[in-house]
């Protein structure tokens, strides 16, 4: 049916930046925004920063105003999620038990906060706005917190905890912090600042037990503390997309154009599983929720482009920003550059770019990184004494 | 007129093809020296999030967010497209003596 309309599952970033993006590139048809929270579609770095330090709001995080959306003539439906699709019809039904039937459909579910199996009420997590706001209430000068998770959730929690005058200590179970997706050089650095910051952090810890007033460790050590936040990860929201029978792994699986298994339904975001370089993964960043709901708006209206950007993020941690574009690989390069600033590159085995991490006070380092997404792309060899050389210019090495 | 005009820094101060950040009173600025030897100012801080412009790459005649590499074109000031959509308000420059100046409206 021509009329029918396009529904975006999912008021996120990824969901937000699809609709607007529809708009822009002249769809004029029916476009359907359904999200949980009941929220405008928001940006989720500032949660752990500005927001939790009081220093920035919703209306700053949000992608547009109610006013833009109305204008754009973008139906946004919060309070009422879907709960079934069936993808041979094409259609999907609502909470209250309307049927909507759609010509292309965007799943951009996102994820929830991966919950530990046993905490007590009273434990926190930070995914939502409003999950945001309800430790921010918990955290106040002299509050003893007690993170679980030493990735980038409960590091960029702990910055802002001790910003605000916590007492803080991060409990990671592996043995260094953000081990995942960083170097160890960075990781590193990364335990170095928040030692410094006043921050007791420990590794290799095993948990025992989570109380109301403490954390038992499986050496039964016992810390008392005033508030647990977890920041153990990310739980995609693939079930609707499940049910409906759609092929899903640890995410949607899409194809190379962010196609899913059944015909007009895309996925983008953190929910979305698609292949880089051969491996289904998901991107849980700022980055690929942009460039996919951007990417999956323009493959609705059927400009059929196979969605190749480059993966990024970055981490804003006291003064100091972790940032990162590409890939890691086995051979890396490391430049130092003043004040114990470090940019690391990484290279495939003809000396092309495939990854960069800069580690640097504010973001005194973009420049660089964003030059190596630049030297990814041309893909050019580049010698690793060049690479090394602080003194050498990494445009100058980008124009030959 | 009502234009003031300000001394930001000598031209050697700003390398080709590149930005400085200017602080002047409560307000920051972004001024920029072309590959073409022209120089340029914007308002200093990002239409999408406020953060600091002169910390981002300049390429051509495109300075993008060090944050979210959002673009815009720092001789008009437009931006190219998400996640930034609103324009830089631009500032007129000129070169005298070996320095630049910026003009910034009385209010």
């Amino acid at each position: 049916m021509m009329d029918d309309a396009l529904i975006i599952v999912g008021a996120g970033h990824a969901g937000g930046r699809a609709a607007l993006t529809l708009r822009e590139e002249g769809y004029s048809g029916r476009l359907i925004l359904i999200g949980d929270e009941p929220h405008l579609p928001y940006e989720r770095p500032p949660l752990s920063k500005g927001v939790l330090q009081g220093t920035a709001d919703l209306a700053g995080c949000s992608l547009c105003d109610s006013a833009r959306l109305a204008e754009l003539n973008i139906e946004h439906l919060s309070r009422n999620p879907v709960t079934l699709l069936e993808p041979l019809q094409q259609r999907l039904q609502l909470a209250d038990g309307r049927w909507l039937a759609y010509a292309g459909l965007l799943l951009a579910t996102g994820g929830r906060a991966r919950r530990l199996p046993q905490g007590p009420a009273g434990v926190l997590y930070l995914r939502t706005h409003d999950e945001a706001l309800a430790l921010r209430a918990a955290l106040r000068p002299g509050t003893r917190l007690v993170i679980v998770g030493g990735g980038f959730i409960g590091l960029e929690v702990a910055a802002s905890a001790r910003s605000l005058g916590c007492e803080v200590t991060v409990l990671e179970a592996g043995p260094r912090l953000a081990g995942r997706v960083l170097s160890p050089i960075i990781s590193e650095a990364l335990l170095n600042l928040h030692r410094r910051q006043g921050v007791e952090v420990r590794l290799n810890v095993a948990l025992a037990s989570l109380q109301a007033d403490a954390v038992v460790l499986a050496d039964g050590e016992r810390l008392p503390c005033d508030q647990v936040v977890v920041g153990i990860g990310m739980q995609p929201n693939l079930e609707l997309a499940a049910a409906a029978g759609l092929d899903v792994g640890q995410g949607i699986r899409v194809d190379a154009y962010l196609r899913t298994s059944a015909p007009s339904v895309y996925a983008a975001g953190d929910v979305c599983e698609f292949r880089r370089d051969g491996v289904y993964q998901r991107q849980e960043t700022w980055r690929n929720a942009e460039a996919q709901g951007r990417h999956a708006a323009l493959n609705l209206l059927g400009r059929e482009l196979p969605f190749e950007a480059v993966p990024g993020f970055w981490s804003d941690q006291y003064d100091w920003c972790v940032r990162t574009v590409g890939v890691i690989t086995a051979l890396m390069v490391s430049r130092p550059l003043p004040g114990g600033a470090l940019l690391l590159f990484y290279l495939d085995a003809d000396h092309r770019l495939q990854g960069a991490c800069g580690w640097a006070p504010g973001n005194s380092v973009a420049k660089d990184i964003a030059l190596c997404e630049r030297l990814i792309s041309a893909a050019i060899p580049l010698s690793e004494a060049s690479l090394a050389d602080p003194d050498c210019s990494l445009k100058h090495l980008l124009r030959g | 007129m009502n234009d003031q005009w300000i001394d930001v820094c000598a031209v050697g101060e700003i390398d080709e093809e590149d930005v400085l950040r200017f602080d002047h009173g409560p307000h920051t600025y972004a001024v920029y020296r072309s590959a073409e030897n022209e120089f340029f100012a914007t308002a200093g801080l990002c239409t999408h999030e406020k953060i600091h412009l002169a910390d981002g790459l300049v390429m051509d005649h495109v300075i993008e967010c060090p944050k979210h590499n959002g673009r815009f074109d720092y001789r008009s000031g437009k931006a190219l497209g998400a996640p930034v959509c609103v324009n830089l308000k631009t500032y007129p420059v000129r070169v005298e003596a070996g320095r630049v100046l910026l003009a910034v409206t009385a209010p």
